[in-house]
């Protein structure tokens, strides 16, 4: 496991090749266990398909208990769900990013546009109008 | 235009050349097929926009989508709203 908090570059004790973005906040990189994974995957609801990489990140999430949980993917979101933990879209990464000042109108929007029309995930474009209209409303509440 | 439409419909024919050679069947055979197909998806696309927009009822949901479709459809719906909501820290 490595921690760096950027911009300090120089510290880091990373892998080479890894890449974060400066947000203010450490990024943390974690090595998961089969024997975590298996466990994990014992443990979640039956019928989910989850993939080697989820079941790393609900390994994680295991350990770690943060405060959200972060995925695009419905299954994984069950199981996040299911370890009574909160999970939490791009969607809402963006918004949060809005609502603290790092994303203006504009920038949201385009950031929204980027998740809705080109992802391959559960936010397909059918969602685009559903998502605007929820996010109008509540800014209004 | 004209050039268009005739670079768009060259690999139509040729799908529809391979599908003759591969299948054994005729082409109007296959393009009922490919209609039916076609319309189908098309159909479930208009019905799942709809059953979001919320212009579709459930019941008409489940007829055009199926209550599996329909229930991940309504999850992600519930997720979205959440989503928004913790994201504008509501």
């Amino acid at each position: 496991m490595c921690r760096r908090r950027w911009p300090e570059r120089s510290r880091t004790t990373c892998a080479p090749g890894t890449n974060a973005t400066y947000t203010g906040r450490d990024v943390i990189l974690a090595e998961v266990s089969e024997q975590e994974i298996a466990g994990v995957r014992q443990a979640s609801p039956g019928g989910l398909a989850l993939h080697e990489a989820d079941l790393a990140t609900l390994a994680l999430a295991r350990r770690q208990s943060p405060d959200l949980v972060l995925t695009d993917d419905l299954a994984t979101r069950q199981a996040v769900e299911a370890q009574g933990q909160l999970p939490m879209s791009s969607v809402g990464v963006l918004l949060r990013a809005y609502k603290a000042g790092i994303l203006d109108a504009v920038a949201l929007d385009r950031g929204l546009e980027g998740l809705l029309v080109h992802s391959t995930l559960y936010l397909s474009p059918n969602f685009k109008t559903y998502v605007r209209r929820l996010i109008a409303e509540m800014i209004t509440e | 235009m004209a050039d268009m439409t005739a670079t768009l419909q060259l690999p139509i024919a040729q799908e529809l050349d391979f599908l003759i050679q591969r299948t054994g069947q005729d082409e109007l055979t296959l393009l009922s097929q490919a209609m039916r197909l076609g319309l189908g998806l098309l159909y479930r696309q208009t019905a799942e926009q709809a059953f979001i927009d919320g212009t579709l009822t459930l019941g008409e949901a489940i007829a055009a989508l199926g209550s599996q479709r329909v229930n991940e459809v309504e999850y992600a719906k519930q997720a979205l709203a959440q989503d928004v909501r913790r994201g504008l820290g509501l």
